[in-house]
Parts: C-alpha cells; sequence; structure tokens
C-alpha cells in the first residue's frame, strides 16, 4: 500500500531556517577565534598564588612584562634586557598616557629579577603596578 | 531545521526517513557552544599596588598610598634565604614560618592598621615568597610596599 503523502504541493516558499542556522555558525565561529587568539596572546606562567587580588580589569589601558623563573623579561613574546625597561616605560607612555604596568611573574623567579621593573617604574614615575596572581583555590 | 521537499514527478519523500541533519546542526551548536564557555585557562587576579613616585619616603619604598600625616612605626618584614630555606622577620624579631607570620600580623592588625608594612625579600627569595606576605598583610588590611634599595646618590 502506498502512504498517502500530506504534501504534494511544490514549495516554492523561501526557506529562512538554514540561512540562519549558518550565520549563527558563523557568528560563534568568529567569536570562538577571536577568543582564542586573545588567549594565546596569554603566556602561561605559574604566578605566586595571593587570596587579596581582585578580579583583572581587561578594559583598562595595561602593558604587560612578563618574568619568566630563569629571570627573562618577556614584552610581547620578546625577551628584552633589563637596561630596556625604562625606554619601554617610556614608550608605553608617549603611547597610551597613564597606563597600568601588570608584571606576570612566575612564582618560583628571584625578587631581583623583578627589583629592576619597580626600579624603572620609580624612575619614570609609573605608579599603576599590579602582579597578576592566582587564587589559592584555582592555582595548580 | 526544517528540511525542503522537493517532489517532482519521479521522486517523492515520504517524510518517514529520520533527518539527520537538524541534529548533527544542534550537536555541532552545543559542541562549540560548550568549547566557548569553558575556560581551560585559570583565571587570573590582580594584586594591586602602586609604585611611589613621591621623593622623600623611605628609600626605595614602593608604597600602595601616600605616607600618612602622622609619623607611625613601619612594620618591616625582611624574609630572607632561598626557595628551600627561608626565614622571616618582623622588625628584626625572628618568625618562624609564614603562618606565624600571618598570625602576627592578625594581632597586630586588632591593635591597628595605620603602620604602614613593607616587605623586604633577598633577591634571592622566590616573588612566589614575596607576595605570600604582602598578600599575607593585605588581607588585614595594612598597606603594603615592597622595598628596593635605590643606588648610592639617588633621590
Amino acid at each position: 500500500m502506498r502512504i498517502p503523502t500530506r504534501d504534494r504541493h511544490v514549495s516554492l516558499a523561501f526557506n529562512m531556517t538554514p540561512m540562519i542556522d549558518v550565520v549563527f555558525q558563523l557568528i560563534i565561529f568568529f567569536l570562538v577565534s577571536s577568543h582564542l587568539v586573545k588567549q594565546e596572546a596569554r603566556m602561561e606562567l605559574p604566578l605566586p598564588i595571593a587570596d587579596s587580588g581582585t578580579l583583572a580589569d581587561e578594559d583598562a589601558s595595561r602593558s604587560v612584562i612578563n618574568v619568566r623563573a630563569d629571570g627573562a623579561l618577556l614584552v610581547a613574546g620578546r625577551v628584552i634586557p633589563a637596561e630596556q625597561i625604562r625606554e619601554r616605560l617610556r614608550a608605553w607612555r608617549s603611547e597610551k598616557g597613564e597606563f597600568e604596568l601588570r608584571i606576570r611573574a612566575d612564582r618560583d623567579t628571584s625578587f631581583r629579577f623583578v627589583e629592576p621593573i619597580l626600579l624603572a617604574c620609580y624612575r619614570e614615575g609609573v605608579s599603576n603596578v599590579v602582579y597578576s596572581v592566582f587564587r589559592s583555590k584555582d592555582a595548580r | 531545521m526544517r528540511r525542503a521537499t522537493i517532489h517532482s514527478g519521479s521522486r517523492r519523500e515520504t517524510g518517514n526517513d529520520v533527518a539527520m541533519t537538524p541534529m548533527i546542526d544542534v550537536v555541532f551548536q552545543l559542541i562549540i557552544f560548550f568549547l566557548w564557555t569553558s575556560s581551560f585557562r585559570i583565571v587570573e587576579h590582580t594584586l594591586p599596588s602602586s609604585v611611589s613616585v613621591s621623593r622623600g619616603s623611605a628609600p626605595g619604598a614602593m608604597s600602595e598610598a601616600p605616607p600618612p600625616e602622622e609619623d607611625f612605626d613601619e612594620v618591616v618584614i625582611r624574609i630572607r634565604g632561598t626557595r628551600d630555606a627561608l626565614t622571616w622577620e618582623v622588625n628584626e624579631t625572628p618568625v618562624e614560618s609564614l603562618a606565624a607570620l600571618r598570625a602576627f600580623l592578625g594581632q597586630l592588625a586588632s591593635v591597628g592598621r595605620v603602620a604602614p608594612v613593607i616587605v623586604h625579600p633577598d633577591p634571592d627569595v622566590p616573588l612566589g615568597a614575596a607576595i605570600d606576605a604582602y598578600d599575607a598583610a593585605r588581607l588585614h588590611q595594612f598597606r603594603v610596599a615592597f622595598a628596593t634599595p635605590l643606588e648610592d646618590g639617588e633621590p
């Protein structure tokens, strides 16, 4: 027995559903990829642990100096000598005006490698310095 | 997603076959959504501090706020040693552990928080240990600073 079909007429109506699906997929894809690119830019470091830290303000005009455990200073993925910190601070100031300097340092790095950054800030008049930390409940 | 059916003279869809496309669409949407929302990285926090740019405070002191009008004694926490053998001193009095230091700061906070705390780690002390002391003082709502010696003759 042939099963009767409910709808026999040729559908000429423009179907919006697949187009909306595709547009949503594209929106989500671009949002996800831009989010991942932003995360990639952040160097993975075992940061010091502190419970009095506050949630980082990602909108603030900021510059980041990463300090590896071996004492290497990294700015935008490149190692810079400690003598260049003041020059960098001056460049950031002329570019951004008042800015937040974020020090992302390995918790095992010696304080001697962080000291030159603080001294450079003191000499260049950069007062807004923050340290990136993990909360103890989050830290590995 | 509803699949459009096209009927021709030779081929007719009966509608009894299971439409896989919408299910795959929804599954993909869910996968992408959960991948996006779940973060594989630990959330970073920031420990505020600020470098004192005013001349005339304690040499090299990086204070968090301008010094008060009154001249209160500072609480200086010295951290010495290396990663495996750290020692702590509060105003030259040895403190046996970080826990004891926290307890001491707690007692001090119950008396008053007017005295600024200066954390002065030796150059070989790991930053993690210096931040531990800094954090302990902040948790008791002290004004905290890192001390860094300036070169001779520097203002």
